[in-house]
């Protein structure tokens, strides 16, 4: 037994709380910058999608710009460049909100675009023949299918961004990774506490993917 | 705030050493995960249960579990088992580690899109397992492959600023630390975008330049195996396409025949490799030759529904091949 007590797996008994603590804040963090972002990358997408004129400009230049960059990058550039800029209030959260926020929305209007290219000739004009304006089509016939077939995709994404919350332990906010490296910097046990975050990501991603492929399965027969 | 060039001059060493260090880790991460993930894949598709667990373990772990992990666990883990390494080596190990599991994935998904019967009718005229890999269902996948590959090497030009946390002093690192330490924020992140956006337009270029050549190199690679007759003495038999794409069969193994045969010229020789033969519509066959395709045609007769398609895989490689302006076979309704 002395190879487990060697692994120091009382650092993470000890830590259970903020531990735990941290895997909320990442996941919230998640959750939340994956449904604003969700949101206003469907509008860019639309923009984008329906080249109005002005706009989609912006949107293109926007979304180019941001792919190019790693994330890392945006992240710094926002906490400590962009927000401070503005005027806004020194907030971890928000900086690592905003950063993610403006990235999802480039990679989300990108996935979402290329999903509204895929809608078949006849399902753009029977929306049409339907006397639908166009608000109304996209709302009630080309997003839900877009969605729809998109959703391995989406949710693809969603593990991306769980993952790409650990980049924000760079300006200090204390999620998952951040909150096992303050703990291994006091215990010195490194191994022990990354590997436990190694696990958890991995079981809360793989989780998620496993379970959108079996929702896929049982509930989405057409496609 | 007023733009301090001035800053930027003053560690110009550093910013050229940062981007240097880059490039050099994001280049060697790339080679490196291009054909680690091929050797993956193949060890995931081979015949031993365990070794393919072990492959299928690997791409899952690395696909659900941050990067920044990875890195972490390399750096500080490795000491642990008696081996330090520099951080260098670790960002180039552990962005290779990463990046391969996801190419096994792209290059998996590719070669699942070719249609079985590709495959089955490759074994079927004796190709070996590596030989239907290389010569059937990769030329196939290749165009379904290059795009996402393409984006996963951009990836990896970008996830390499993450070895700034471990300490190496590329690029972000210097952006980072400049920005952070001595409060040149304007300058030191408008370099380190500027950077950054041309290295992607760089990579996206290459990549782009890449998705074009490959698929000709791939049919060029081909022939020159080809007219290798010591290392292919095995391949006795060539067949032909008119557009000049060859596909090899085995000695003894069933021979497959098309019913446009003027399209089509069968090589019978015993000695080793020969020249592949072009046949054209006007020309009329040898004498010869055609006896050998009616002979072969009623030999394998029943093979031929099976087998078209392996042709036909051929003939949509040719397609894109240097050859293109001949017009391919297919666009005759050969086969089945």
């Amino acid at each position: 037994m002395s190879w487990l007590v060697s692994m120091h797996l009382e650092d993470v008994f000890n830590n259970a709380w903020p531990l735990f603590n941290g895997i909320l804040m990442t996941l919230s963090l998640a959750f939340s910058v994956f449904l604003v972002s969700l949101v206003l990358g469907l509008l860019l997408a639309i923009t984008r999608f329906r080249r109005l004129p002005v706009l989609c400009w912006l949107a293109d230049g926007y979304v180019y710009l941001v792919r190019s960059v790693p994330l890392i990058m945006l992240i710094a550039l926002v906490h400590y460049g962009v927000l401070p800029a503005l005027g806004v209030e020194y907030s971890l959260w928000v900086s690592a909100f905003t950063a993610l926020t403006l990235a999802m929305v480039a990679y989300l209007s990108e996935l979402l675009r290329g999903g509204f290219d895929s809608l078949h000739k006849e399902e753009l004009e029977g929306a049409a023949g339907l006397g639908l304006n166009w608000p109304q089509r996209f709302v009630l016939v080309f997003i839900p299918l877009v969605l729809s077939r998109l959703t391995p995709a989406l949710v693809n994404q969603g593990i991306t961004l769980i993952k790409d919350t650990s980049l924000v332990s760079l300006i200090g906010l204390i999620e998952l990774t951040r909150s096992a490296e303050i703990i291994y910097e006091r215990t010195l046990h490194e191994l022990t506490l990354l590997g436990f975050v190694a696990i958890t990501y991995f079981i809360v991603c793989y989780g998620l993917s496993r379970s959108s492929q079996w929702i896929q399965r049982r509930f989405c027969h057409s496609s | 705030m007023i733009f301090d060039v001035q800053s930027l001059l003053d560690q110009q060493e550093a910013i050229a050493q940062g981007i240097g260090q880059t490039l050099f880790i994001s280049t060697v991460s790339t080679a490196l995960a291009l054909v680690l993930g091929l050797v993956v894949l193949s060890m995931r598709q081979g015949p031993w249960g365990i070794v393919r667990w072990v492959c299928r373990a690997y791409v899952e772990f690395f696909r659900n579990t941050p990067l920044l992990i990875h890195l972490y666990l390399l750096y500080k883990g490795l000491p642990y088992l008696g081996l330090t390494i520099d951080p260098v080596m670790c960002g180039i190990i552990g962005l290779s580690l990463q990046s391969a599991a996801y190419m096994t994935e792209i290059y998996r998904a590719g070669i699942e899109a070719v249609p079985r019967q590709q495959t089955e009718s490759g074994l079927s005229i004796g190709l070996s397992r590596t030989e239907v890999l290389f010569s059937i269902t990769l030329p196939q996948a290749l165009r379904l492959i290059l795009p996402p590959l393409g984006n996963q090497i951009v990836g990896v030009f970008k996830n390499s600023s993450l070895v700034a946390f471990i300490t190496v002093p590329d690029i972000f690192f210097v952006v980072y630390e400049q920005s952070v330490t001595y409060f040149h924020y304007l300058e030191y992140f408008t370099l380190g975008l500027a950077v950054y956006m041309v290295l992607t337009l760089m990579t996206t270029a290459v990549v782009m330049g890449a998705e074009r050549c490959v698929p000709w190199l791939f049919v060029q690679l081909e022939w020159a195996l080809l007219t290798l007759p010591p290392l292919w003495q095995q391949f006795k038999h060539v067949l032909v396409t008119s557009s000049g794409v060859p596909t090899r069969f085995r000695m003894g193994a069933a021979l497959p025949m098309l019913q446009p045969a003027p399209r089509y010229a069968l090589m019978l020789s015993d000695e080793g490799m020969t020249s592949p033969l072009r046949s054209d519509d006007r020309e009329p066959m040898p004498a010869e030759l055609q006896v050998e395709l009616t002979d072969v045609t009623q030999q394998v007769d029943a093979l031929c529904s099976g087998v078209s398609g392996v042709l036909q895989a051929t003939n949509s490689r040719a397609m894109q091949s240097p050859f293109a302006g001949v017009p391919a076979a297919s666009e005759e309704g050969f086969g089945e």
